[in-house]
């Protein structure tokens, strides 16, 4: 029964088809292993966010956080990140004897810099993601299409139609649009899976910059 | 993208790895159950052609027919009735010729025979001292024969008692050597058994001895175990007294603190207890102040112990970092 598997149908498909079949695996393969590399980032961003926060509430002194922040060498993302660039900003603002507020507002303006680019690079090749989830199921349908005109175009020669000479042709094609499902599927559920989990990590990060921004104004008050 | 991935070889691989044993999954399993045997393009069923006929024109055509195949039939009659003349002519002048060649025949024959009678008798006389002379010459020989065999038979006779003689000889030997195997092989067996048992004394012994010590072994382990747990429950028994102990001490320094740089609001009689809660940051830094339960405390008199605890920033650290709080809730109360 070798003959009716499947490997078969797809080897008896025309080009154009088949082009399409090799496009959506290759759009699986490739969504998939971002899937991987994405959703490490995202839980190593989530640890690093924890572990942090609790350092930075365990009553430390902020100097000394900063100080131990600096002596490592690896680079530094997430909260770490955040934090170091806008304690810097807020050491470097001091020494240079301004104005209370403009020391806090200059803190505060780098690490919002600071959060948009650890934003980004967690957002980074989401929209793959989307478009392989939106797009592959059009061009399987696509593939369908054109496997289902060419068996009709063959039917015009003939006097006497019948089902079992498309049948084949049509049952070929539609393989195709079953392959753009199948690469279509995890990725949109990734894509919204990551969306959440990014969403969630952004408004972390929004919440330890303002409760930062507020212990920054308070230090900047108390006397050098 | 790619260059994402490419940092990434391993992601790419694993992800390569899952489609291969996801495409052989289906390739295995996937068999459409039945499928019809198809039609080939062109090979339609032969169409065949109708048409309309006329009456009239089938029986014309039908007598036409039959005019025809009698007129074949007549001829057919008359080309047999000549042949069968032919035939009985030609067969009549083959029986005539016939007959005369068998008499020829005869008369030869008989000639022949007289001819082979005289021959045969000759050839019989010869025969018959032919065959005399054979017989003789046959006895001779038979004689020859049977004296021959009892010679051989004689020999024969005393070499088989010769060999017999010899075969017991060896029986006898044989079975002396068997017994004296079997005695050696028995004493071989009891040995042998003797050496199993002492083996497998030695061996339960060992058993035994073993599971004594492993019993002690699991005794001890259970004892250890217990000890740790214990010194484990009394370890964290101790910890969170030091911690309680800590917290009491931090608690006590913040609030102290706090009453050394209250300064008492003028004109105020009445001191009341006040419930106040700290928010404080990392380092120690007051980031909120508010009130809880804090009856007949007028205004002049919170903002006293507002501009206290703002005043006592930093507060003191901890012993210990578990300790910190971010939310402190003391009751504030003057002397």
């Amino acid at each position: 029964m070798n003959d009716d598997s499947l490997l078969t149908l797809i080897a008896n498909a025309s080009l154009p088809v088949q082009l399409v079949m090799l496009l959506l695996l290759a759009a699986s393969v490739f969504s998939w292993a971002l899937m991987y590399v994405k959703r490490g980032y995202i839980r190593q961003s989530q640890a690093e966010a924890k572990t942090f926060e609790g350092r930075f509430w365990s009553g430390i002194n902020l100097s000394d956080l900063f100080a131990q922040l600096s002596v490592r060498q690896d680079r530094r993302f997430g909260l770490e990140a955040i934090f170091e660039n806008g304690f810097r900003e807020f050491a470097r603002a001091r020494k240079a004897e301004l104005d209370n507020s403009e020391v806090v507002r200059a803190a505060h303006r780098a690490m919002k810099v600071s959060m948009s680019r650890e934003i980004e690079l967690l957002e980074n090749n989401l929209p793959f993601l989307a478009t392989v989830g939106s797009v592959s199921p059009y061009v399987g349908l696509f593939g369908t299409v054109w496997g289902i005109m060419e068996s009709f175009r063959a039917l015009a020669g003939v006097q006497q139609a019948t089902l079992a000479m498309v049948a084949p042709g049509i049952s070929e094609a539609l393989i195709a649009t079953a392959m753009g499902l199948l690469a279509a599927i995890p990725a949109v559920v990734a894509y919204n899976r990551f969306t959440s989990d990014i969403d969630a990590m952004v408004v972390r990060y929004e919440n330890f910059l303002e409760e930062f921004t507020g212990i920054l104004q308070r230090q900047a008050q108390s006397p050098r | 993208m790619l260059a994402e991935l490419l940092k990434h070889p391993r992601a790419l691989l694993i992800s390569l790895a899952l489609h291969a044993v996801v495409i052989g999954v289906i390739v295995v399993n996937f068999h459409f159950v039945d499928r019809p045997d198809l039609i080939k393009p062109g090979q339609v069923e032969k169409t065949v052609k109708a048409e309309v006929v006329d009456q009239q024109q089938l029986d014309a055509r039908e007598k036409q027919k039959q005019a025809e195949e009698q007129r074949i039939k007549d001829e057919a009659r008359k080309k047999k009735e000549a042949e069968a003349r032919r035939l009985a002519e030609k067969k009549r002048k083959e029986e005539e010729k016939k007959k005369a060649e068998l008499k020829r025949k005869k008369e030869a024959e008989e000639k022949r025979k007289k001819e082979v009678a005289r021959k045969a008798e000759e050839k019989r006389k010869a025969e018959d001292k032919r065959k005399a002379e054979e017989k003789r010459k046959a006895e001779e020989k038979r004689k020859a024969e049977e004296k021959r065999k009892a010679e051989e038979k004689r020999k024969a006779e005393e070499k088989r008692k010769a060999e017999e003689k010899r075969k017991a000889e060896e029986k006898r030997k044989a079975e002396e050597a068997r017994i004296a195997e079997e005695k050696r092989k028995a004493e071989e067996a009891r040995i042998a058994e003797e050496k199993r048992k002492a083996e497998e004394k030695r061996k339960a012994e060992e058993e035994r001895k073993r599971k004594e010590a492993e019993q002690r072994r699991l005794a001890e382990e259970e004892q250890k175990r217990k000890e740790a747990e214990l010194k484990a429950k009394l370890q964290a028994e101790e910890n969170q007294r030091r911690l309680k102990s800590l917290r009491d001490a931090y608690k006590l320094a913040i609030l102290q603190k706090v009453r050394r740089n209250w300064i008492r609001p003028t004109g105020s009689e009445k001191i009341p207890e006040c419930w106040v809660r700290v928010l404080q940051g990392p380092g120690g830094i007051i980031l909120d102040v508010t009130f809880g339960d804090c009856p007949g405390g007028n205004n002049a008199y919170r903002a006293s112990i507002e501009n206290a605890v703002y005043k006592s920033e930093p507060l003191p650290k901890p012993g210990d970092p578990a300790i910190f709080e971010r939310e402190l809730n003391f009751n504030f109360k003057p002397e």
